[in-house]
């Protein structure tokens, strides 16, 4: 069953190593957003997300190739995702913070404060506890999926975002006051 | 509001946050990078270490270009050559006594946009009363010769002349079908004129020619016939074509020092990003086929880029695309790390933007846009060189035959 819900995946990814312009230009609509996401809540950095969101997707793309479809295309980009921001991650010099106007001209200053005081956060937790909260809350993955994407057990999953949760509202209780 | 809204504020705020590329951008950019991909894998490392396994001696092979051009079927060719296949005969009138004037004296070719470097040899038979008095036919085209024979000899000539049409309206030659002018004198002293408009045939696209014969004053007369054979046998041969550069530039060899002392030190460094790069000269090949080859020499944090954002300017005259650009191992040292690019730049382009300075004269300063690595091959930027320091390549055996200017010597 859960093999057949796979298949479009699989379908999508033939198509996308055989250089169907149709396939790619889907592959990259349907994932790009959500690893730019993703990039974005592990960087803080709108400018740094575009460059891994970027990354990581022709990355996967050129790739395609090693997805056997045992997971869902969805996790095997995010995993590649993952592989590309610890990549960067290693060799990073320290970035200045969000300004505000950067974040989200368009909101009202709470919205603003509450996003930037986020992601000051989530760039604060840690890449090993930040990693399963992001994909759990941005991209809307379960424990399993996000276990395949960091290739870590389930229970360290669910320990790591108990801690990175608790961590979280620490941080930002302390940001608060 | 508590913190844990604060969280689910936040994390709701971020799910609507989108990318500013969008997937256009996403697909222009992947393509640009496996054009990249393919140039890189175009380079082939071998690396072959000694029994020892000391010591490794790295060699980049790249591609050759010509064998591309070739396989792409762009292998047009400057063609430079025209074979102009004599026979005639010019009869001296009288007076015949001494001194005789300079027999057949083809080295006055006139061409007003053209010049003329030739090769080849003319049979030159010298016949009296229907006898053949003397031969020659080591006579080469331009020869200056004085003879003395009597009168009713006159001179026999039939041979194969190779013509290098050395200009930078070459190769338009073989598009265009005007008549070039393409007179010369037979200058016997005695008047007698001979004009050989040489054309294109639109039709063929070969090289006709036609003769005008002149009677001299004197009633004598020459005649005879041309045809021009082209493309040449000759250039068939030789497989590339030659642009010789009609100057003042002497080769490396005759200078003092030699041609590793000369690229011993960089003439110029510049740091772009953080990365620094030495330009060390830049070698003009002019005899690159479908185009002008310029090896920049460099070392440090540059590499390959394929593409139009190369770009060389000629004389501060043009900026001229380049069409394609390669690692090329230009000159190594003991490590091994000074290599350079070859870059190709279309040799029509370059003529028909009138930068026969390269073709003809070749070019005083040349300025390159050298590509800058970074770290993970990071493209840092492009570090530009205007530089004086130009070897003309016009040796098929290495460079040590090369031109260089006197004044540009170090």
């Amino acid at each position: 069953m859960r093999q057949d819900c796979r298949e479009p995946d699989r379908e999508l990814a033939r198509g996308v190593a055989k250089g169907d312009e149709v396939c790619v230009a889907a592959f990259f609509s349907a994932y790009h957003a959500g690893v730019y996401r993703y990039m974005l809540c592990l960087t803080g950095h709108p400018e740094d997300a575009e460059d891994l969101a970027q990354d990581s997707l022709i990355r996967a793309k050129q790739n395609i190739r090693t997805y056997r479809g045992d997971a869902a295309l969805k996790t095997w980009v995010h995993r590649v995702a993952f592989h590309t921001f610890t990549h960067w991650n290693r060799g990073r010099r320290p970035t200045r913070s969000i300004p505000d106007e950067e974040l989200c001209p368009s909101r009202s200053l709470e919205q603003v404060d509450t996003t930037q005081a986020l992601l000051e956060a989530l760039t604060r937790l840690g890449s090993a506890l930040a990693h399963p909260l992001v994909l759990q809350e941005i991209g809307d993955m379960s424990v399993d999926e996000i276990a395949r994407v960091l290739d870590i057990p389930t229970g360290t999953v669910k320990s790591r975002l108990h801690a990175a949760r608790a961590r979280l509202r620490q941080l930002l209780g302390d940001i608060q006051e | 509001m508590n913190t844990d809204e604060l969280i689910d504020s936040g994390f709701e705020s971020l799910r609507d946050r989108t990318p500013a590329r969008d997937t256009y951008g996403l697909t222009t950019e992947l393509r640009r990078r496996e054009r990249r991909t393919r140039a890189r894998q175009a380079i082939s490392l071998t690396v072959a270490c000694s029994a020892a396994g000391v010591v490794a001696a790295i060699a980049l092979r790249p591609i050759s270009a010509l064998a591309a051009l070739k396989e792409s079927g762009r292998l047009t060719s400057a063609q430079p050559f025209v074979h102009l296949h004599m026979i005639g005969w010019d009869k001296p009138a009288a007076p015949t006594t001494p001194p005789w004037p300079a027999k057949p004296a083809l080295d006055i070719w006139r061409f007003p946009d053209y010049y003329v470097r030739s090769e080849g040899h003319v049979l030159c038979e010298l016949f009296r009363d229907g006898r053949t008095l003397a031969r020659d036919d080591r006579f080469p085209i331009g020869f200056e010769s004085s003879y003395d024979a009597a009168r009713d000899s006159f001179w026999r000539f039939d041979g194969t002349v190779s013509l290098e049409l050395a200009t930078h309206r070459n190769p338009p030659i073989v598009h265009s079908a005007d008549p070039i002018d393409f007179q010369f004198d037979d200058t016997d002293g005695l008047g007698n004129r001979t004009i050989s408009h040489i054309y294109v045939d639109p039709a063929t696209k070969l090289i006709r020619s036609a003769e005008d014969h002149r009677t001299s004053p004197d009633g004598s007369s020459g005649g005879g016939t041309s045809s021009v054979e082209y493309p040449s046998r000759l250039e068939a041969e030789l497989g590339v074509p030659k642009f010789a550069p009609r100057l003042k530039w002497v080769r490396l060899s005759d200078l003092k020092g030699d041609l590793k002392s000369f690229m011993a030190h960089p003439e110029q460094a510049k740091s772009v990003g953080g990365v620094k790069v030495n330009l060390y000269a830049v070698i003009v090949h002019p005899n690159v086929p479908d185009g002008i080859g310029l090896d920049v020499i460099t070392t440090g944090g540059a590499g390959p880029q394929i593409g139009s954002a190369h770009s060389v300017e000629v004389m501060d005259q043009k900026l001229l695309p380049v069409k394609k650009a390669q690692w090329f191992p230009v000159f190594a040292d003991a490590d091994h790390r000074s290599y350079g690019f070859r870059a190709v730049i279309d040799g029509r382009e370059a003529i028909e933007n009138q930068s026969e300075d390269l073709m003809e004269q070749a070019p005083t300063s040349v300025t390159v846009h050298v590509p800058v690595w970074g770290a993970f091959h990071t493209f840092v930027g492009y570090a530009t060189f205007k530089t004086s320091r130009i070897i003309y390549n016009v040796s098929e055996n290495g460079l040590e035959d090369s031109l260089i200017h006197p004044r540009r010597v170090p």
